[in-house]
C-alpha cells in the first residue's frame, strides 16, 4: 500500500504546479486576444486574418458600397472610364522607414502581379511625385471596388518584394503602411500584431492584438465564455457554430453581432445533362420547396434568399427577392410533374416511362448546416413524390463532380455577388460553372463590357431574371458574418467588403475593462 | 546481434519507403486536382483559373507523377522535406515546430495512464472479488469507452468555465498539459488495469509463485518482483501499440484543445492538398511508430529473458 | 536407518484432514484427502506412496498452505505443537518446513536469474550481502552443480531438467529446514538420472539430522531414501508400515497390488476388475478393484488393525 501513497503523491505535486501555471497571466487591456482556427500567417496568402492590419488600399468603401479616399486623396475618371488618375497622400510611410509614394506604387502595380495582374491594364504611369495614372484597355466599372479590396489592392513597401519577375514576385515580409505590423509569430499557436506608433491616421488604440490558434469551433466559444480570448468569428476559418451561438446571446459580458455577407450559395441544377436538363421539373422543384423551414435552420447565422444577390449588393433588386413565380405552392408544383410526364403509379415515388423519379443532391462535408438542410428538402420533396437522395462528399470530389457534369443538385461554392461575378459561375465557359447557356454568356460578356455602372446595373437586372426565370438554382443561401466578442471591445467596425479582413479599422475601437489576473 | 539491428534498419527503411510511395499516390488519386486545392487553400474560395496555374507552374504539379516523386526523394536524401504549398514554410521547421507538442502530450499522457492503471490493476488483481475490485473494474471500463471529444468537452466545461482553474485551450504551461494528457490518459489507463489485472491473475496461478510462497517469501515481494515482471509482458505489447497510436497524433484532442501537434497538421494538410506536408507528416509517424516498436521489443527482452536469449542453451 | 530417538518427539502431526476442491458455486468435488492421519517424528524419514490422483500433493500443498483459492480444509495440522493449518506462522514457512516442488520445470521463475532466486531466501534470513555469494557456491556444490557461478548467472529456461531440480534442492536445503517434503523427487526421471536425485538425497539427508516427508508414486525410492511408509489410496491411507516389512510382510491388497505391477505397465494397480461387489458409498474404498473383496467390504469401512507393532493395516480381509 505504500505505492498508493506514492501515487497520491504525485497527484499532489502535478496539483501544486497546476496551480502554480495558472497565476501566470498576462495583464488585459492592452492586448487583444482573438481567436482563430488556424495558423494562417503568410503576406501572401489570402486567409490570412491581419492581412488587412499590416497594408492598405488606395480607396476604401462606405456603408453604400461607395469609395471613400485612403492611400489616394482624390482621383478623376476619364469620361470614357479607361482612365484613372490618382493623386497620393504624402507623408505616409511604409513600416521599413521608406516613403510610400508614386514610384513604390508603380513598382507594386509592375511586380506584384498576383494582385494587380487580374486588372486589364494598358498602362501605368507616374506624372507627379505623388499622382499616378492608369490607363486601362477597356472601360472597367468595378476597378474602385476591386482596388478597395485587401486581396485586390495591397500596396507593399517595395523592399518587401522579392523575386525574378512577373508572377513570380511574391511578398517576403508583412511590410504595409498599415496600422499594425507582425511581431511575433509561434507556429500552429498564435501570433502578435504590434500598433504602428507613427500610423498616418491617428492614434491606434489597441497596441497589442494577439491571434490564438483554436481549431475547434466550440472551444473557441468557450474560451471567448472563460475570458481567455476576446473575439473570435472574424473570418471563414473562424467560424461561431450554429448551435453555440444562443449560448453567446445568453451571456451579458459577450456581444453577438451578424454582418451580411456578399456570398451566395446557390443550390444548382445541373442543365447541362441528366434528369435536371427538363426546365419543367425543376420549376416544379423550385415551388415544392418551402424556404420558410430552411430559414428556421440557417437562423440566426443567415437566411436563403430568391435571388443570387446578396441584399447588401448594390446589384440587389428587391422586387426580384418577392417574385410569385418561385413561391412556394405544393398544388402547382404536382402539376408541373404532371405535365412533365411524372405519374402516380402507386408508391410514394412518381414514374416516368417506369422510371422513378429519383433526384441527388451533393455536397461538400464542410458545411454543417447542409446536413440539415439537405433532410429538409428531402423531406419536401417526398411530399410531391420526387425522392431525393443525399451524398456528403469531400472537397476535392466536389469540384471534380462539378467539373464533370456528374451531379442532379450541387451545394456549389460561394460566389462573391457584390460584382455579380457570375463569370466563374453561371458562364458556360467558366470553371466552377452551373450553367450552359448562350443567351445567359453573351449578357454575361456585355456585363463585363460595360462602360458606366449604370450600365451595369441595367445587364445586372436582365441576368437575375434570366437566371431566375430558367430555374437554374433550387435555392439561395446567404450566410452572415457572425462573429461575437466581450462587451468592453468599444468602437469596432467590420469591414463590410472584406471576408477575411473583417478586423481591418479595428485601430479604431478602445478595449475597456479591467485587467485579468 | 549486429546482423539483428541491420537486418531490422534495413526492415524499417523498406517500410519507410514503401509508405512514402503509397502516400504521394494517394494524395493524387483521391478526387479533387491538387493545384486547384492549394490555390483555394492559398487564396480563399474565389479562386481565380489563373491564380490555379500560377500554382500549378510554380510548384511543378504539372510534370509526370514519376518525375515528381524522384524529386521528393531526391531531396529527402539530403534531408530537405521540401515546402509546404499554402504557406512555403520549410516542411521541415513545420514538423519540427509541431512534433515537441505530440511528443510531451503523448509521453505525459503515458505517464498518468502508467500512474493511475497499473496501481489499479495490482490492487482489482490482489483484491479479487471484494468491493473494491468491482469498483475499479468499472470505472477502468468507462476509461476505456467513453468517448475522448465528450470527455474533452465536459472537462472543459467543469475546470475551464465553471471552476475556472484551466485554461480552455493552448500550449505553453503546465495547466495546458493537465487536461488533454487527462483525456488521451483515461482510456490507456483504464486498458492497462484491466489487461493488468487479468494477466496477474493468470501469473499467481503459475507453479513458480506457489513455490515462492511455500519458500516463505513476503507477500509484497512476490507481488512486485516475482509476479509483476511476468504480469507485464502481454500489457506491454499493448499499450505500446496504443501509444504508437498517440504518435500519429490524436486529431480530435488536438482540435479541441489547440494543442499544436502533428495530427491536426496532418489532417489540415491532407484537405488542403498540401502533399509536401502530408508526405513529411506520414514518414515522421511512420518512423517514430517504427523507433516506438523497436523500443518495446528491447523493454520486452528485458522483461522477459526466454526472448532475449531463446529457449534452450 | 536414522538415529531413533528413546523418546520420539512429534515434529508434524495432521489430524483428521480433510480437503475438498470446489468445481463451480456450491458444488464441490469428492475430497481429495479424507479423514487423514499421518505424523512425523523428528529424524524420521516417512514416504507417502500412491498413484498419481492419490492426493499425495495435496497433502504437501496443505501442510504448507498454498492450497489453491476455493479448497475447504477440515482438520488440524500441527507442527512443533503450533497449528499450522488456519494460518501459517512467521518463520516456519520456507524455513522449518520447506517443499521441494515436483514440477521443476515451471517453479522456477523464468524472468529472474537462478541465483536472484537463491539470493531473495538468503535476503528473508538477513544474511549479510558479502557472504551470500560463498555460501550460494558451497550449496551448489552440495546438490553437485559443476559450475555454480554460471548457473548462478543463468535464466531457468537456459538450465537443463537436471539441473532446475537440483537448484530447486538448494533453494529447499539453503536455509537448513527440520522438515523437508520431496513431492515426487524422481518423476518422469530415466532410471541412471533417478539415481542419481535419489543417491543425492540420501546424501544430503545424511549430512544434518533432518526430517524428511517423501511423496512418491515410486516404492524403490520410498525403500531407499525412508524408514516409513504410508500407501495411500484415493485419499485414504490402507496400510502404514516400517520399510524392513515392505517386501514379505505387506498385507493390503493394494500394496501388493502396487509391488506387483511393473513400471512398464504404469502402475495400474488400482484399475484391477473387482469382486463385482459395489459400494453404493459405504464400504472399503479400494473393494470396486480389489481382488480379494467379500460381501462386508461393501458395507462396513475397515478400521485400522494393528497386525505387528509399528505396522497398520485398513481391511477387513487381512486382519
Amino acid at each position: 500500500m505504500k505505492r498508493v501513497f506514492v501515487v497520491l503523491l504525485a497527484w499532489l505535486v502535478m496539483g501544486a504546479f497546476m496551480l502554480a501555471g495558472c497565476q501566470k497571466k498576462e495583464s488585459g487591456w492592452q492586448e487583444l486576444v482573438v481567436g482563430v482556427g488556424r495558423d494562417t500567417v503568410d503576406p501572401n496568402g489570402g486567409m490570412w486574418e491581419s492581412r488587412g492590419l499590416v497594408f492598405e488600399t488606395l480607396v476604401s468603401l462606405d456603408q453604400q458600397g461607395e469609395p471613400l479616399p485612403l492611400l489616394a486623396k482624390k482621383w478623376l475618371v476619364s469620361a470614357d472610364g479607361k482612365e484613372y488618375t490618382f493623386f497620393l497622400r504624402e507623408n505616409v510611410q511604409f513600416h521599413d522607414g521608406s516613403r510610400f509614394d508614386a514610384r513604390s506604387l508603380k513598382e507594386n502595380v509592375d511586380r506584384l502581379r498576383s494582385v494587380w495582374g487580374k486588372y486589364p491594364l494598358a498602362k501605368v504611369e507616374i506624372i507627379g511625385d505623388y499622382s499616378v495614372r492608369f490607363c486601362l484597355t477597356r472601360p472597367y466599372p468595378l476597378f474602385l471596388w476591386h482596388l478597395s479590396q485587401i486581396k485586390d489592392g495591397m500596396i507593399v513597401s517595395p523592399g518587401a518584394l522579392k523575386g525574378a519577375s512577373g508572377s513570380d514576385v511574391v511578398v517576403a515580409a508583412p511590410v504595409g503602411t498599415g496600422p499594425y505590423r507582425l511581431k511575433e509569430h509561434v507556429g500552429g499557436q498564435s501570433w502578435t500584431m504590434e500598433a504602428n506608433e507613427g500610423y498616418w491616421q491617428g492614434d491606434v488604440g489597441i497596441k497589442r492584438i494577439k491571434y490564438f490558434v483554436i481549431p475547434d469551433a466550440h472551444s473557441r466559444v468557450m474560451a471567448l465564455e472563460s475570458g481567455q480570448i476576446q473575439i473570435t468569428g472574424i473570418s471563414p476559418l473562424s467560424r461561431i457554430a450554429a448551435g453555440d451561438m444562443q449560448l453567446i446571446e445568453k451571456n451579458k459580458g459577450l456581444v453577438l453581432k451578424h454582418v451580411p455577407s456578399y456570398v451566395v450559395r446557390p443550390l444548382a441544377f445541373n442543365t447541362k445533362k441528366g434528369i435536371m436538363t427538363d426546365p419543367l421539373l425543376r420549376e416544379a422543384l423550385v415551388k415544392a420547396v418551402n424556404r420558410a423551414d430552411i430559414d428556421t435552420v440557417l437562423k440566426p447565422g443567415g437566411t436563403t434568399l430568391a435571388t443570387p444577390v446578396s441584399p447588401v449588393s448594390p446589384y440587389y433588386l428587391k422586387d426580384l427577392e418577392n417574385d410569385g413565380n418561385r413561391r412556394h405552392d405544393l398544388a402547382e408544383a404536382k402539376e408541373l410533374l404532371k405535365r412533365a410526364g411524372w405519374e402516380n403509379k402507386g408508391g410514394n415515388v412518381l414514374q416516368k416511362a417506369g422510371k422513378p423519379l429519383q433526384v441527388e443532391l451533393i455536397y461538400s462535408q464542410t458545411e454543417p448546416e447542409m446536413a440539415q438542410i439537405a433532410s429538409i428538402i428531402q423531406q419536401q420533396l417526398k411530399a410531391v413524390g420526387v425522392e431525393m437522395k443525399i451524398s456528403q462528399i469531400e472537397s476535392g470530389a466536389l469540384f471534380t463532380a462539378l467539373a464533370k457534369g456528374e451531379y442532379d443538385i450541387i451545394a456549389a461554392p460561394g460566389i462573391g455577388s457584390s460584382s455579380l461575378d457570375f463569370s466563374m459561375d453561371y458562364h458556360s465557359q467558366g470553371k466552377y460553372s452551373v450553367a450552359a447557356d448562350r443567351e445567359l454568356d453573351k449578357m454575361l460578356e456585355a456585363f463585363d463590357g460595360a462602360v458606366s455602372i449604370e450600365q451595369q446595373k441595367t445587364i445586372g437586372r436582365q441576368i437575375q431574371e434570366k437566371i431566375l426565370k430558367d430555374n437554374l438554382v433550387l435555392l439561395f443561401i446567404n450566410k452572415y458574418r457572425s462573429f461575437a466578442h466581450v462587451a468592453g471591445l468599444q468602437g469596432f467596425e467590420p469591414a463590410l467588403e472584406e471576408e477575411v479582413n473583417l478586423m481591418r479599422h479595428i485601430w479604431k475601437a478602445r478595449l475597456a475593462g479591467e485587467s485579468r489576473g | 546481434m549486429g546482423s539483428y539491428i541491420a537486418r531490422r534498419t534495413l526492415a524499417a527503411a523498406i517500410s519507410l519507403a514503401g509508405v512514402s510511395l503509397m502516400t504521394f499516390l494517394l494524395v493524387f488519386l483521391v478526387p479533387g486536382d491538387p493545384a486547384e486545392m492549394v490555390a483555394q487553400a492559398r487564396f480563399g474560395h474565389g479562386v481565380v483559373e489563373w491564380e490555379i496555374e500560377m500554382v500549378r507552374r510554380t510548384e511543378g504539379l504539372d510534370r509526370p507523377l514519376a518525375v515528381q516523386y524522384l524529386k521528393w526523394v531526391s531531396h529527402l536524401l539530403q534531408l530537405d522535406l521540401g515546402h509546404s504549398l499554402i504557406n512555403r514554410q520549410p516542411v521541415m521547421s513545420l514538423i519540427c515546430s509541431r512534433l515537441p507538442a505530440t511528443l510531451l502530450l503523448a509521453c505525459s499522457s503515458l505517464l498518468l495512464s502508467l500512474l493511475a492503471g497499473v496501481p489499479a490493476g495490482v490492487i482489482a488483481a490482489v483484491k479479487k472479488g471484494t468491493r473494491l475490485d468491482s469498483v475499479l473494474r468499472i470505472i477502468a471500463l468507462a476509461g476505456v469507452s467513453v468517448p475522448g471529444f465528450w470527455l474533452s468537452y465536459l472537462l472543459i466545461i467543469v475546470f475551464a468555465l465553471k471552476l475556472k482553474l484551466l485554461p480552455v485551450g493552448g500550449y505553453g504551461t503546465l495547466a495546458n498539459l493537465v487536461m488533454p494528457s487527462v483525456v488521451l490518459a483515461a482510456g490507456m489507463a483504464g486498458l492497462t488495469a484491466r489487461l493488468l489485472r487479468a494477466s496477474l491473475l493468470e501469473v499467481l496461478q503459475q507453479d513458480y509463485i506457489r513455490a515462492a510462497v511455500a519458500n516463505g517469501l513476503s507477500n509484497s515481494k512476490i507481488l512486485w518482483k516475482y509476479a509483476l515482471k511476468n504480469a507485464l509482458l502481454p500489457v506491454v505489447t499493448v499499450i505500446g501499440l496504443r501509444v504508437g497510436m498517440l504518435l500519429s497524433g490524436t486529431v480530435i484532442i488536438e482540435s479541441i484543445y489547440g494543442w499544436p501537434g502533428l495530427g491536426k497538421l496532418m489532417l489540415d494538410s491532407i484537405y488542403t492538398r498540401d502533399f509536401p506536408v502530408v508526405q513529411g507528416c506520414v514518414l515522421v509517424s511512420a518512423a517514430c511508430f517504427i523507433l516506438l516498436n523497436t523500443c518495446v521489443e528491447l523493454i520486452y527482452a528485458w522483461l522477459d529473458p526466454r526472448i532475449r536469449w531463446g529457449t534452450g542453451r | 536407518m536414522g538415529n531413533r530417538k528413546v523418546i520420539a518427539i512429534m515434529l508434524l502431526e495432521i489430524r483428521n484432514l480433510t480437503v475438498r476442491y470446489r468445481r463451480s458455486g456450491d458444488d464441490w468435488d469428492r475430497p481429495a484427502v479424507s479423514g487423514l492421519w499421518v505424523a512425523v517424528e523428528q529424524g524420521e524419514k516417512l514416504a507417502v506412496v500412491g498413484e498419481s490422483g492419490a492426493g499425495k500433493t495435496t497433502i504437501a500443498h496443505a501442510v504448507m498452505g498454498i492450497l489453491p483459492p476455493m479448497t475447504r480444509v477440515e482438520g488440524e495440522i500441527v507442527y512443533r505443537g503450533q497449528r499450522i493449518d488456519s494460518r501459517m506462522p512467521e518463520g516456519i514457512r520456507g524455513k522449518e518446513i520447506v517443499l521441494i516442488p515436483q514440477n521443476a520445470y515451471n517453479s522456477l521463475n523464468p524472468v529472474l536469474p537462478a541465483g536472484t532466486q537463491l539470493e531473495d531466501l538468503q535476503a528473508e534470513d538477513g544474511v549479510p550481502s558479502p557472504l551470500r555469494r560463498q555460501q550460494l557456491r558451497s550449496m551448489l556444490q552440495r546438490v553437485r552443480l559443476t559450475d555454480p557461478d554460471a548457473v548462478l548467472a543463468s535464466f531457468p529456461h537456459q538450465l537443463s531438467g537436471g539441473m532446475k531440480q537440483r537448484v530447486l534442492l538448494a533453494m529447499g536445503l539453503l536455509r537448513e529446514p527440520r522438515l523437508i517434503i520431496a513431492d515426487e523427487p524422481t518423476k518422469g526421471l530415466d532410471p541412471v538420472r533417478r539415481l542419481g536425485v535419489l543417491e543425492l538425497l540420501k546424501d544430503l539427508l545424511a549430512q544434518k539430522q533432518q526430517s524428511l516427508m517423501l511423496i512418491t508414486h515410486d516404492i524403490r525410492a520410498a525403500v531407499f531414501l525412508c524408514d516409513t511408509v504410508v500407501m495411500m489410496y484415493r485419499g485414504e491411507l490402507v496400510e502404514k508400515l516400517p520399510v524392513s516389512r515392505l517386501y514379505e510382510y505387506s498385507s493390503h491388497p493394494y500394496t501388493i497390488a502396487l509391488l506387483n505391477a511393473s513400471p512398464q505397465r504404469g502402475l495400474q494397480a488400482g484399475q484391477n476388475a473387482g469382486n463385482g461387489i459395489s459400494t453404493g458409498g459405504r464400504g472399503c474404498s479400494y473393494v470396486a478393484c480389489c481382488s480379494q473383496s467379500v460381501p462386508v467390504c461393501g458395507q462396513e469401512r475397515p478400521v485400522w488393525r494393528e497386525i505387528y507393532p509399528g505396522h497398520l493395516v485398513r481391511c477387513h480381509v487381512v486382519a
